[in-house]
């Protein structure tokens, strides 16, 4: 079920705020971290590697010199060598090419100080006149795998191991290089010895707290430079670095994680790789991560105190609406309806106050009308005993007077006793038009029993009107008008009854030639001027039909009333309804 | 069911029928050839053996290039066999005679013809030159035909100590100069040095000598597999020697032979006794590691024709017997012309012989790189000579040209008597070849 339906608006208010908040702190927080994460390998790869780059070119600098230095000593190494194993030279010269072996190794031992020692392997016996000078033969050439490289090539390093030379053990970097003669045959073997702490000096640059690993053209690990024994340059498979110049990414090693960052020489194709443990990187995030979620926090109370501030002013008129609503029927005061809000409440407010109003009124307009009908009713039903009471009697009188031979008083009480019938009409409040024309002729006869010719009468009622339906005793009050007051004192008497359909109304037209009406006639609530009766029919009919239909009453300029009544056609089947 | 079983078990029969007999007339066509060659198999996949010598870092390089193109080219695998200089050319001798010699073979300048003249090579026909110095290629042909495919070039041009000669304020010599040129920088040089210092080595090799016997169209003096000394010219420049050396140009003979060459304190050039002297543009590094930055080059001089030569390092040549031919080649027009190649090679062989690969990795070079490239450059632009192998068996002949020279130097002997000495020695050398 969707929540903004179901839950208070203030709780799902703060909750949204809460929720939105956490959320955007989440995401926002991940980014950054993420970005400032990435910025900082970025940067640190990118000053490493620099470093690096500088720092491998240093170390194939002096690598290089090494080499070339080698180099350089092959063709001194080769002269005295060919003269010492000269089958024909003499004693003193072959000691004399000993002599100048032994000077040129010392040579270049004692003008290069990062070499640890030289040494030279031969097929001949050469006599050592310096511990750091050492010769050997060929054949006693160890089978290390350090010492491997050189086996299959004409020069290369000799990865890191230990020399013992005066009972003192050194590690050592060597430079082995295959020694020709001119005419191109192998004859001995030259390795430079090289401390390795002359190299760890050069790769470590002046920080002595990184790790590092330099390799060789082939990738080879040749140094490493490392604090702990855990050390991941150790383990790693180097052979994985791309073959880009230079580079970072993110290693796993040991389930640890490492920034590695290498750069290469396209030259030499000599590498150094710097590690750095992946906490380091993150360390300066995290701390900016813990940063933002505590301002966020900080940041989030805030921001609820002012928004429940907000939600409350804004929730305050509609919990308020919501109460008066509650209290409505038992409470109508407008008056605490809140008339100072000029915005989107203030509509709300005065609408509801328009409700009200409109509510009131009506329930007033229900309230009379209901007081009225209960009237009608009463009387109704007073004018209902009435005639049966009237009847009965009437019918004793009648009896009489045919007892007594009063003929046209036994006539007259008929035709009264049938007026009664009609009027009765078993309690219905609407009859035919046919039944009250009936009522009519009644009353119009019972008339001419007293004025004889004198009274003539013109009914126009075209029979296809005869079923319409309209109130009982509705034309009868206005003939009987027109002779108690119209033709008082009067001779002759003339009366035409017209009836009409026209624009869905039903007219009834009465007229007489009488006296007319008097002047205030309506003021008169007496029964003196028939003002009762007339106007007991308006109610009747407007009680029925409502406030468009009733009847209007003037005088002729010949002299005399014309009544026109304006009734809605009802047909007699729908009369039954609307009882 | 039946028919299609049968069917694939007579094609299996028939398969191994073709392949027995394929082997067979292999076998008969080619001698006694092993079945190591045998590597093309159905799907077109290929193995390449290929050898070579050198250092670490070239193994180191070359591996990685031949990863590469094995990637490039998923049916390729490379059988690599490497190793130093020595045994290499024993080892390739008994393979070429006990018919098991590799696909692919690097060749060094001094074997190549003895290999090519015997059949044992294929003509490298498909492969892509355009990029390379016609002199440098024609070091590869044997009787104009492309046997073994350049892959380093090396210049022999001059070298001359730059920081002296802008301290003494004379002009630096220019490329293309002429032996004019050259002996009047010499005087002028000598003249601002004053006594104690000299300007060029004395002519201890004949190599010294050969420039400028070229130089005056009179050809090598290993031309021809012949030894071939043209007379007038050797005591003409001789003679010039002397004179210069009477003058304090040329070191005395003491200072000469006491001279090591690259040694930090004996070199003579290191040690600004001379400042200029003839030099392989590969061997450059080694004078730069001693006084870096000092040394400037320029091409050697000529006269009616150039001086200089133009030397490759080492070849690729392929071997005629292999199955392979065509892939063969391919690779190393690949190795010779590939951009990545290069790259991964870097100077492992030398600098690279294609122009534009060369360029590439200029970038990339050391100082020392960059003035062997530079010397490499202006002695291809001045029309070098071909490049002369010494003729086999005569490498002991520049330690016995040595000892006459140096009686020559200590003015025991005369020019005259000099030419006919070396003469008697080269008529030794040729009748023990």
């Amino acid at each position: 079920m969707n929540p903004f339906k179901r839950f208070k608006i203030e709780v799902m208010f703060l909750w949204g705020v809460v929720g939105f908040m956490t959320l955007l702190l989440a995401v926002v927080s991940y980014i950054i971290t993420n970005i400032v994460t990435s910025e900082f390998v970025e940067n640190t790869s990118h000053y490493q590697s620099k470093l690096l780059t500088e720092l491998n070119q240093k170390a194939i600098n002096q690598f290089q010199g090494l080499e070339q230095l080698s180099l350089n000593a092959t063709k001194a190494i080769e002269k005295s060598y060919v003269q010492f194993q000269d089958e024909d030279g003499s004693v003193y010269e072959k000691v004399m090419a000993q002599d100048e072996l032994n000077k040129t190794l010392s040579h270049l031992l004692y003008t290069t100080p990062k070499i640890h020692s030289v040494e030279l392997w031969t097929n001949v016996d050469i006599i050592e006149k310096n511990e750091f000078v050492r010769f050997d033969k060929l054949m006693n050439y160890p089978n290390d795998a350090w010492a491997e490289p050189i086996l299959l090539s004409d020069s290369a390093w000799l990865g890191k191991h230990a020399i013992t030379i005066q009972n003192q053990s050194n590690n050592v970097i060597s430079f082995a290089r295959k020694l020709y003669t001119r005419t191109n045959d192998y004859y001995g073997l030259l390795i430079i010895n090289t401390d390795v702490k002359y190299w760890e000096e050069v790769i470590s640059g002046k920080n002595h707290n990184s790790m590092r690993t330099l390799l060789d053209s082939g990738g080879r690990p040749l140094l490493h430079l490392s604090q702990d024994d855990e050390d991941p340059v150790i383990i790693s498979d180097f052979t994985l670095i791309p073959e880009q110049d230079s580079g970072y990414m993110k290693t796993i090693i040991n389930q640890k994680s490492y920034l590695m960052v290498w750069s290469r020489s396209p030259d030499s194709k000599w590498g150094l790789i710097e590690f750095t443990t992946w906490d380091k990187m993150v360390s300066g995030s995290n701390k900016i991560r813990t940063t933002i979620w505590w301002i966020g926090f900080v940041s989030m109370f805030f921001i609820l105190l002012i928004i429940r501030l907000f939600v409350h002013q804004f929730t305050r008129p509609i919990m308020h609406l919501v109460r008066l609503m509650n209290k409505y029927p038992n409470h109508k005061d407008l008056g605490i309806i809140p008339n100072d809000y000029r915005n989107e409440f203030g509509h709300l407010f005065q609408g509801y106050r328009k409700l009200v109003d409109r509510i009131e009124s009506l329930y007033n307009d229900l309230e009379l009308q209901y007081t009225m009908q209960k009237e009608v009713e009463v009387k109704a039903l007073q004018a209902m005993i009435n005639p049966h009471f009237l009847y009965n009697t009437l019918d004793q009188i009648n009896w009489a007077a045919i007892e007594s031979n009063q003929t046209n008083v036994s006539e007259m009480i008929s035709l009264l006793g049938r007026m009664l019938r009609i009027t009765l009409s078993h309690g219905k409040g609407l009859i035919t038009l046919k039944q009250e024309l009936e009522l009519v002729q009644c009353y119009l006869e019972l008339q001419k029993i007293r004025w004889k010719d004198r009274l003539s009468v013109n009914i126009d009622v075209p029979e296809p009107l005869y079923d319409y339906v309209i109130p009982k005793v509705t034309i009868q009050p206005f003939i009987e008008n027109a002779f108690r007051h119209g033709f008082h004192g009067k001779e002759k008497a003339e009366l035409t009854l017209q009836a009409y359909e026209e624009k869905g109304q039903l007219s009834i037209v009465i007229e007489d030639d009488g006296r007319g009406l008097r002047k205030g006639w309506q003021e008169s609530t007496d029964n003196s001027f028939g003002g009762y009766a007339l106007n007991n029919v308006k109610e009747r009919i407007q009680t029925y039909f409502g406030e468009r239909y009733g009847f209007e009453l003037n005088n002729l300029v010949t002299g005399g009333v014309r009544a026109v009544i304006h009734l809605p056609i009802v047909h007699q089947t729908s009369q039954s309804d609307r009882k | 069911m039946k028919s299609w079983r049968r069917q694939a078990f007579l094609s299996v029969i028939i398969v191994l029928i073709l392949a027995l007999v394929g082997c067979a007339t292999g076998s008969n066509e080619s001698g006694n050839e092993g079945n190591r060659n045998e590597s093309a198999d159905q799907n077109g996949a290929v193995t390449l053996r290929i050898v070579w010598w050198g250092s670490q870092a070239r193994h180191d390089a070359t591996q990685k290039a031949i990863e590469l193109y094995s990637q490039k080219n998923p049916n390729v695998k490379f059988e690599a066999e490497f190793s130093g200089w020595d045994g290499y050319w024993d080892k390739l001798g008994v393979q070429f005679s006990a018919g098991n010699a590799p696909d692919i073979i690097q060749m060094d300048a001094a074997y190549l013809e003895d290999y090519a003249t015997r059949g044992l090579f294929s003509e490298l026909s498909s492969i892509n030159t355009e990029q390379v110095s016609s002199e440098l290629l024609a070091s590869g042909k044997v009787n104009d035909t492309l046997y073994a495919m350049p892959l380093g070039s090396n210049a022999f041009g001059l070298i001359y100590d730059k920081s002296v000669v802008e301290k003494l304020g004379i002009t630096p010599p220019s490329n293309g100069w002429t032996w004019d040129d050259y002996f009047a920088f010499v005087e002028e040089a000598k003249a601002k040095l004053g006594d104690g210092k000299s300007v060029i080595g004395d002519a201890d090799g004949i190599h010294k000598y050969n420039v400028y016997q070229l130089a005056y169209g009179k050809g090598d003096v290993y031309a021809n597999g012949t030894f071939n000394l043209d007379k007038d010219l050797y005591i003409e420049f001789l003679t010039k020697m002397k004179e210069l050396r009477d003058k304090g140009a040329v070191p005395s003979a003491e200072i000469t032979s006491a001279h090591v060459e690259f040694d930090p304190t004996a070199d003579i050039l290191v040690n600004e006794t001379i400042l200029m002297r003839p030099n392989y543009a590969a061997q450059i590094g080694s004078l730069d590691s001693l006084k870096p930055g000092a040394y400037g080059v320029v091409t050697m001089p000529r006269a009616s024709e150039s001086g200089g030569h133009l030397k490759p390092s080492m070849f690729w040549s392929i071997n005629k017997s292999s199955k392979q031919q065509e892939e063969a080649q391919k690779f190393v027009d690949w190795f010779v012309n590939d951009p990545e190649a290069a790259k991964i090679l870097g100077t492992s062989r030398g600098l690279p012989v294609n122009n534009s690969n060369l360029e590439l990795l200029k970038s990339d070079f050391s100082t020392a790189d960059k003035l062997s490239a530079e010397l490499i450059s202006v002695t291809a632009d001045n029309n070098p000579q071909p490049f002369t192998p010494e003729p086999k068996g005569w490498s002991n002949f520049q330690n016995d040209y040595l000892k006459i020279y140096e009686k020559f130097m200590f003015d025991v002997i005369t020019p005259e008597e000099t030419y006919e000495e070396v003469m008697k020695l080269a008529q030794q050398y040729e009748e023990a070849n």
